[in-house]
């Protein structure tokens, strides 16, 4: 299975020429740049030898099928709202990557097409760890809660004493609700100045020429909701920074694995086809409501906010349901 | 912010700079050095050191030149990267002056790009006697083609020799801390890993000279790896492309990972730097990037006596000129990139003398020394302020074509069919020996 997917992400220098011109795949409408606004820096464009994309961006499934395999950047939110809309792929060509956190929610008809990616750091014996990135980008508690902080805190204080703890804020782009969720950024700035007072607030850019072989990073998002990866991770693993967050999954399963930096690896596996949970139940029981199968299909946001995003409502809460069972280091 | 510095005896001078430091490391570093050399070539009561923000207001420049004049400044020395003088020297122009100021411009790379800025202040440098200081040979000629006989002098951006020196003791400990043996060859690259430099012809031709003529070689690389792609052509890299590309090219080129002879050592300190240059045997930068106007990671390394192969392109050519038996040069040609041919650079590295005795290697750092340390920069500023400059009459038509060419094409001002466009060359043949 390995090899021929490995080959497609090596060799489609056309597509990946193609796939820099986003008019080809990339749907342009108001909903698209609401949530691109609401993700912020998080949608920027990094580069991936499986070409990276949010879905609720993806045009149709035909440029699915030309620009396959595409690495999935989506949270859960977005990705059970493509998997509602998408029941089938409509080609076997359509091989997605997905987080392979979100390797519970996929649907037993999509199941043969996808592999589940992870980023690894490659560890080397001599890196010494003392130092500290926390990025806060966080919406509201659907990205990461009071608690899950604390949690966190205590974690990493018991991993290590870090001579130096940066924060980084990234501000909100978009317009809509922008003083609730700075007061949410404040809030959580305060708690991690509370465990860490030479905690300094620093701006991406400061890192930019650096090697951070001897830093963490953890991205305070706790339910993955609004995204599973983005650039800002890649950012620090580029680096050799290490993601405190993929700690604990030290499982070695992967089918393959692609050297992506000197200091970081995408490691590929498939799902586990004998997943108890089955994310159709819960698609069938909408598909089976008229009422909310219409709210589904006719859901069209005027603005995009953290309560109004560009899946239904009704989506929005079965992804809010199963993101707080999706494992975390929180 | 600026400097100015004065000698009582002709005249007082003012260094001028950016109150904050530059966002180029190299840019900062020569600042520095540039201070340093200025600050051991006149007395104290003959310099002073003016700052002006990044993003200065007519009013900052007001009060600075409001400064000069209180002080008696008669010359004033631009040294840093940023900001472009333009603003400070229209109000400049129109002070007051019994005597209007010499001006020093200490020329960096991006010249071409703020030919823009440049040009509105043509008219106001024609009240000014200016002299234009190149910090290499090649790109006082490409100064030359844009201005109008006005003075352009070659003064090497200065390197500290208490930073970047030649030291067998610390040769023998950094190779001992790397577990190398006597008969190990390094080669080291440091510098930013970019696709102007050249990251991947080089580590293709380090791959067949260490197969096919040293299996004793190992390939260092140090430096921040970056994205930048190619802007004169548009060329844009998405984040992450060059590192994995550097990345997909070793593994292919040596697929055993666990015995790879090429290392990545991060984005090390001056200190490291030091040490790993000393460590190493041979230097290697093929650069064929349009701002390689001196060098500072070959300067560095040719004062620790460390041989290097270069690209013959833009400032390295004169690092050859100080010290020839220490540099070998690649001839590059300019098509779809600016990059030098497979057998020319194996060529160099075969030919390169990696068994040098300790004891020519330091007479040799001694000699680069001599031309670019900050002590030797420093008399070559003196020598620079007592030549008379001369009145700026003007800049050329072909800096004028290129502003045109900027103005209409601002995302790919030299991108042609094929690669880089006539305008491209016509400018930068100067760079290349061809």
């Amino acid at each position: 299975m390995s090899t021929p997917i490995l080959e497609k992400m090596m060799s489609l220098d056309l597509q990946s020429y193609f796939f820099r011109d986003k008019q080809m795949w990339s749907l342009e409408n108001d909903a698209v740049s609401g949530m691109n606004l609401l993700l912020g820096d998080h949608t920027n464009t990094h580069f991936s030898p499986a070409r990276s994309l949010f879905l609720y961006q993806l045009k149709s499934l035909d440029a699915l099928s030309y620009f396959s395999p595409m690495q999935v950047k989506d949270g859960i939110a977005t990705l059970l709202g493509f998997f509602y809309e998408h029941q089938n792929p409509s080609s076997p060509e359509q091989q997605l990557l997905i987080p392979k956190k979100f390797g519970s929610l996929i649907p037993k008809s999509w199941i043969e097409q996808i592999f589940l990616y992870e980023h690894k750091t490659i560890q080397r014996a001599e890196s010494k760890r003392n130092k500290l990135v926390l990025i806060v980008s966080a919406l509201d508690e659907k990205q990461v809660s009071l608690p899950g902080l604390d949690r966190l805190i205590l974690k990493l204080t018991s991993y290590n004493t870090f001579s130096e703890v940066n924060v980084i804020v990234m501000p909100q782009k978009s317009l809509f609700a922008q003083d609730k969720i700075m007061a949410f950024q404040i809030q959580l700035v305060l708690k991690i100045q509370k465990a860490w007072p030479h905690a300094q607030i620093k701006l991406l850019n400061d890192f930019n020429s650096s090697t951070l072989a001897d830093h963490c990073f953890i991205d305070l998002n706790e339910y993955s909701f609004y995204y599973g990866h983005s650039a800002l991770t890649d950012f620090f693993l580029q680096r050799g920074a290490l993601d405190f967050s993929a700690l604990q999954n030290t499982k070695q399963d992967s089918l393959l694995k692609i050297p992506l930096s000197f200091y970081h690896e995408l490691h590929l596996s498939k799902p586990d086809d004998n997943n108890e949970f089955n994310i159709e139940n819960c698609f069938s029981t909408m598909r089976k409501s008229s009422i909310m199968n219409q709210e589904i299909k006719n859901h069209r946001p005027q603005k995009i906010d953290c309560s109004n995003l560009i899946v239904a409502p009704s989506i929005n809460d079965l992804a809010w349901r199963l993101s707080q069972d999706t494992k975390s280091i929180f | 912010m600026i400097k100015l510095v004065m000698n009582q005896s002709s005249h007082k001078i003012a260094l001028l700079s950016q109150s904050t430091s530059q966002e180029w490391v190299s840019c900062q570093t020569i600042y520095r050095n540039l201070v340093k050399s200025y600050k051991s070539a006149f007395k104290e009561s003959e310099l002073c050191q003016l700052y002006l923000s990044p993003n200065y207001s007519n009013f900052e420049a007001h009060n600075v030149v409001s400064e000069l004049v209180s002080k008696n400044i008669e010359t004033i020395a631009f040294i840093d990267y940023a900001p472009h003088p333009e603003k400070f020297i229209k109000i400049l122009n129109e002070a007051n002056l019994s005597k209007k100021p010499d001006l020093i411009f200490h020329i960096y790379g991006d010249f071409v790009l703020q030919v823009g800025s440049w040009l509105k202040i043509e008219n106001d440098l024609k009240n000014f006697n200016v002299k234009f200081i190149c910090a290499s040979h090649r790109h006082a000629k490409l100064l030359e083609s844009f201005i109008q006989n006005t003075q352009v002098e070659v003064v090497p951006f200065p390197v500290d020799e208490n930073e970047f020196y030649f030291s067998s003791r610390l040769r023998e400990e950094t190779r001992q801390k790397m577990s190398l043996t006597k008969d190990e060859v390094i080669c080291f690259y440091s510098g930013r890993l970019s696709l102007q430099k050249n990251i991947l012809p080089l580590i293709r031709a380090f791959s067949f000279f260490q197969k096919h003529v040293s299996p004793n070689s190992k390939l260092l690389l140090a430096g921040p790896i970056d994205d930048l792609g190619v802007p004169y052509l548009a060329k844009k890299s998405p984040p992450g492309i060059m590192n994995f590309d550097i990345q997909n090219a070793i593994q292919s080129l040596f697929p055993e990972t666990e015995d790879c002879p090429i290392s990545y050592l991060g984005n090390i300190s001056a200190k490291d730097l030091n040490a790993t240059y000393n460590a190493s045997d041979l230097f290697i930068s093929l650069s064929g990037h349009n701002d390689e106007d001196f060098g500072m990671a070959p300067a560095e390394a040719l004062m620790t006596g460390c041989y290097s192969v270069l690209t013959d392109w833009g400032g390295y050519s004169s690092f050859k000129r100080y010290v020839p038996e220490l540099v070998s040069l690649v001839p590059l040609q300019i098509g779809i990139s600016v990059s030098p041919t497979q057998h020319d650079i194996i060529k160099q590295l075969t030919i390169a003398p990696t068994e040098q005795s300790l004891r020519k290697r330091e007479e040799l750092a001694l000699a680069m020394q001599n031309s670019i340390s900050i002590s030797n920069v420093e008399k070559m500023l003196l020598s620079q302020l007592q030549k008379k400059s001369e009145k700026f009459l003007g800049f050329s038509e072909l800096f004028r074509q290129l502003q045109r060419n900027l103005t209409l094409r601002p995302d790919a001002p030299f991108k042609s069919t094929t690669g880089y466009s006539q305008l491209y060359k016509e400018v930068y043949h100067v760079y290349s020996n061809t």
